[in-house]
């Protein structure tokens, strides 16, 4: 008789999803399906409102990284109808971006990830949460809140809003950086670079106790994706890398996404998978989260995080298919993050009030914007009329391009838990807390 | 409105009853590597 095991829902998650596994009869992997089980219609309900309406309604698509779906409608719309915007408001722009990386990041790692690692992922779920970390590791605990809070700050202070922000506008920014709020922020930010260490650390030691785990489950090869600057890690802007799972890579302007990519439509899901044209699908499956990024990139924009990136890679090459290492990757973006802000922050032009152009003009037309969220690369494809109306808007969201690689993933760690009776052979470490 | 402790104990008993095979929690695991 096929035996149906499902995890329904998954826990500790930004979105939602619910894992279905069929065993056959003798314990063989028959299926595993990943389902996106909500819908959310943003795509149609912006169609026929002022394109500039954009940004500031379909960041509520995420609350942990609205950001990021603020910034790239916006640069749409620049795009689609060729506006340029002053440099100090790019500036602004990534400050925000990276800041929200920062807290993003040390989110995903301390409060969704670290309860598995630290407890064991086999140990009961009632110990597996963030307040057993905390109650168990205060310090610590405290630490993760303060740098989380240093990033969601600095996000509210040039975004205007904590959650969702207001401030990036067709042409620029409305909300330039008062040089108090500057000091302030910088001040903190050299605070934080103590604090990044300790947590790379703490991240290193997970690394090496689970190497096993890294090395054996969640490895199957699938392509790349992610925004490179000529080849150097950028969140905000730059070519659009999609590498195979060879290592080979082509660079594409993000205009021409679609030369690249494509979707697939799911029958069991209401999110698409993205594939490489050039890989077809389902060969051509992609990833597009931290490890991706890293994969995609020649090197880092900031000295501790190329360093840190240089060790990574010499450890698990180029490209790396092993999955678990994206929390490795994870920690070495946050630490660009942090770089990256102290940077902006120290730069004088980033208190300039130059920050909106005022030439700007709906046309009719057709843009992409691009940019890096913390689970991967966002993607906007908006199309306007003559009034500036939007008529079509196409969204790939890190969704899109993860559903069909984390199934993979999953199935490959099913056969080898099912099949292979992995549990026997693997060795997972003395959980660091009990 | 729930409390914190109450929506991480509802937290707790939906992972529970999903993971009800301890080996689940390794694939679950998986899913959370991109957290999407």
């Amino acid at each position: 008789m096929v035996k149906e095991l499902k995890i329904e829902p998954i826990t500790r998650l930004e979105g939602h999803g619910d894992v279905k596994i069929i065993l056959d009869d003798d314990g063989t992997v028959k299926d595993v399906k990943l389902m996106v089980t909500s819908t959310r219609f943003f795509e149609k309900f912006v169609e026929g409102r002022q394109a500039e309406f954009v940004p500031r309604i379909t960041p509520r698509i995420c609350g942990i990284c609205p950001i990021p779906h603020h910034l790239a409608p916006t640069k749409a719309i620049e795009a689609a109808w060729g506006v340029q915007i002053p440099p100090a408001a790019k500036k602004l722009r990534q400050l925000m971006l990276n800041a929200k990386m920062y807290a993003s990041h040390l989110l995903h790692f301390y409060a969704l990830a670290a309860p598995d690692f630290l407890f064991g992922p086999l140990a009961p779920p009632e110990k597996r949460n963030v307040v057993a970390v905390i109650k168990a590791l205060p310090d610590v605990g405290k630490m993760a809140l303060e740098m989380m809070d240093f990033g969601q700050n600095l996000v509210a202070e040039v975004g205007g809003k904590s959650v969702h922000p207001v401030t990036a506008v067709v042409g620029g920014q409305t909300k330039p950086l008062s040089e108090e709020a500057r000091d302030s922020f910088l001040k903190q930010a050299e605070a934080q670079v103590e604090k990044i260490q300790k947590t790379v650390e703490i991240g290193l030691k997970v690394v090496n106790d689970y190497m096993d785990v890294i090395k054996n489950l969640a490895n199957v090869p699938t392509y790349y994706v992610g925004l490179t600057n000529g080849g150097v890690h950028d969140f905000y802007e730059g070519q659009f890398r999609v590498m195979a799972t060879d290592g080979s890579f082509e660079d594409f302007e993000p205009a021409n996404y679609k030369d690249a990519v494509a979707e697939h439509v799911a029958p069991y899901s209401y999110a698409t998978h993205m594939y490489a044209k050039k890989g077809g699908y389902p060969d051509g499956l992609i990833t597009a989260n931290c490890l991706a990024r890293l994969n995609c990139v020649d090197s880092m924009a900031t000295p501790l995080a190329q360093e840190a990136f240089e060790a990574f890679r010499n450890l698990l090459g180029r490209p790396c298919h092993l999955q678990f290492a994206g929390h490795y990757a994870r920690l070495i973006e946050t630490v660009e993050a942090l770089e990256t802000v102290i940077t902006l922050l120290k730069d004088p032009e980033i208190v300039s009030t130059d920050i909106k152009n005022p030439d700007v003009q709906p046309i009719e037309g057709e843009g992409v914007g691009m940019v890096e969220a913390p689970r991967g690369t966002l993607v906007y494809n908006i199309w306007t009329d003559a009034k500036g109306l939007v008529k079509r808007l196409n969204l790939i969201v890190a969704s899109n391009w993860n559903i069909g690689s984390a199934e993979l993933q999953m199935k490959d760690t099913a056969k080898k838990i099912y099949e292979d009776k992995a549990l026997d052979s693997l060795t997972l470490p003395e959980p660091m807390l009990k | 409105m729930k409390s914190i402790n109450e929506e991480i104990k509802m937290e707790n008993e939906a992972e529970e009853e999903s993971t009800g095979h301890p080996e689940l929690n390794l694939i679950e695991v998986v899913a959370r590597i991109y957290d999407f």
